[in-house]
């Protein structure tokens, strides 16, 4: 059910998840995005809500420990596999764009 | 001069942005919300500032629970890191302001924005909707009944269709406002799968919805109360009418007590809706006691005196004996009768479907009391409640055996057609057909062509 939810990462998503391959809570989560990204993403404190919820639901992520109200959240293998997926796609992705735009493949060589 | 202030704010659960731009609004004027009650928003007056307000919705949240949720502490502090700050809540919808010129938005995912709105629709506005369209529906399916069973009487009574027309405007409404949202989820769906953002609500056409629908609510009610003015007089109208913020008050006091215990959001939630029931049904005991004991209800504008008359060797009964204006009297057909004891009674119910005038002249029981008359004449304003009125009227029940109805020459009546009531033998029952009234007269006699004739006269046949 997760797979097929999570077939393609928004990039908000992504960016949750590699911050959770280090354990942290999700203030720090929004505040390491911002700084990641230079403001570029930037994650609401809604949308942040429901995410980290759903990852727990589906066990992408999973809460470890509670600190003055504070929750605390890491990366699960089913999450791993997620971003390795997803990282594999954008390199895809990146690779043809070179290929056909940057490499200098003609249209017609490629038909 | 007073530091709060209180508003009626009509806003519905889905249409976030109308109530942000509202409370942004009421800021600039210096009103900012401080809390909202079961009717009533409360405003604190201050100086006019530039706030941003975010609506959003907590699945979790529900007025039952005790207090602010471990999840929803957790939510509130994500909102704190991005600079909302809670202002209240009702039910699971959050309201959040900011003072930062341009801060960051609540949801900065349309998809997930949407999917949280409808989970939490889903969990209260949906079912109560639902519910409410429901228990309508049961009701308009018990008054069916009731006109089915008698539909002149029931069509003729203004206190049964005002009651029952605003029950079907309630449900044109609560449907009007599901397949609204329905419409509104496809239309964000749609938007969101193109890239968009969740639909804007169409302004203009929701606000006319809203005034007619008010209107019609606030006219038919403010008539109805008038009317019931009049059946039930002023004490039993305040008695029906202050109903609603007693149960009101019940509900909310039992919620709020049981929250400063710290009970849990079930319990709460079970125990109020069943103190509620109670309630209501107590309250209803109530009144149904003061009318038994005091019988206030009953309209009389009539004049009457009370003579007590023995029903029996040993037991009197008291009587009451009107004295309405009846247009045919006993007197005018049986010539003149010396008799104290005559009640005259007139009765005229009129509405938009049919105007029914009952009139009778009674005397008291005893062997040889003088002759009683009683009819009815009814004006249909409809030719299909015409219809429904004959075919009532003409119908007889299963329980009465051997009685049937046989058709009269229309010449003694000058009728269409005219039927009389036959039980072993023909009956002083008529039922007169004319072309645009109906009048079913009711003797102790048959009527003879003499009497016929002053009956004409008499009803302007």
């Amino acid at each position: 059910m997760a797979r097929e939810k999570y077939q393609t990462l928004t990039e908000q998503m992504f960016y949750i998840l590699i911050c959770l391959t280090h354990e942290s809570c999700g203030v720090d989560i929004m505040k390491k995005v911002e700084e990641l990204t230079a403001g570029r993403v930037i994650i609401g404190p809604g949308t942040l809500y429901s995410l980290i919820d759903n990852f727990v639901k589906e066990k992408i992520i999973i809460e470890t420990k509670i600190e003055n109200r504070k929750k605390s959240y890491v990366i699960t293998n089913v999450g791993i596999e997620m971003l390795e997926k997803e990282y594999i796609r954008l390199k895809k992705l990146k690779e043809d764009y070179e290929l056909l735009v940057k490499g200098g493949v003609s249209n017609e060589e490629f038909n | 001069m007073k530091s709060s202030t209180k508003r009626i704010i009509n806003f519905r659960f889905y249409r976030c942005e109308d109530m942000e731009n509202k409370l942004e609004k009421s800021a600039a004027k210096g009103l900012f919300l401080e809390k909202i009650g079961s009717f009533l928003w409360t405003f604190r007056k201050g100086k006019p500032r530039k706030l941003k307000y975010t609506v959003t919705y907590f699945s979790e949240g529900s007025v039952f629970n005790p207090g602010i949720t471990h999840n929803q502490q957790t939510y509130f502090d994500y909102a704190k890191a991005a600079g909302w700050n809670f202002v209240t809540q009702l039910n699971q919808m959050q309201i959040f302001c900011s003072e930062a010129e341009n801060p960051i938005s609540f949801e900065t995912d349309e998809k997930e924005k949407f999917n949280n709105i409808k989970r939490c629709m889903n969990k209260s506005f949906l079912p109560s909707m639902i519910a409410v369209i429901l228990i309508v529906l049961l009701n308009i399916a018990l008054q069916f009944n009731s006109f089915k069973l008698n539909p002149i009487d029931f069509l003729s009574d203004s206190g049964r269709l005002f009651p029952v027309s605003m029950l079907l405007a309630v449900v044109v409404y609560e449907v009007y406002s599901l397949i609204d949202y329905f419409a509104w989820c496809k239309r964000s769906e749609r938007a969101i799968a193109n890239g968009g953002g969740v639909a804007d609500s169409n302004n203009t056409v929701h606000k006319i919805v809203d005034i007619i629908f008010m209107i019609f609510i606030f006219g038919s009610s403010g008539y109805f109360l008038f009317y019931a003015a009049y059946e039930i007089g002023l004490f039993g109208l305040l008695l029906s009418v202050a109903q609603f913020p007693i149960l009101t008050f019940v509900f909310w006091s039992s919620i709020k007590y049981l929250k400063r215990k710290k009970a849990s959001a079930a319990i709460n939630k079970a125990v109020s809706v069943i103190v509620l029931v109670i309630a209501g049904i107590a309250y209803f005991a109530f009144i149904m006691v003061l009318i038994i004991k005091f019988g206030f209800s009953i309209n009389n504008d009539s004049d009457y005196r009370t003579v007590s008359w023995p029903i029996n060797a040993a037991h009197n009964r008291e009587y009451k004996l009107y004295s309405d204006n009846i247009p045919l009297t006993s007197e005018d057909l049986y010539g003149t009768i010396d008799y104290d004891y005559y009640s005259y009674e007139a009765d005229t119910d009129s509405t938009v479907f049919i105007s029914k005038s009952e009139y009778r002249q009674d005397s008291l029981p005893a062997k040889d009391s003088p002759p009683r008359i009683k009819y009815e004449i009814l004006e249909p304003n409809f030719d299909f409640v015409y219809q429904l009125a004959k075919e009532y009227l003409l119908k007889i029940p299963e329980w009465r055996d051997g009685s049937s109805f046989r058709s009269i020459d229309n010449k003694i009546f000058g009728t269409s057609e005219a039927f009389q009531r036959y039980y072993n033998g023909p009956t002083g029952e008529y039922v007169l057909f004319f072309d645009n009234k109906i009048i079913v007269l009711d003797m102790e006699e048959l009527v003879t062509a003499k009497q016929a004739e002053i009956i004409k006269e008499r009803l302007q046949i």
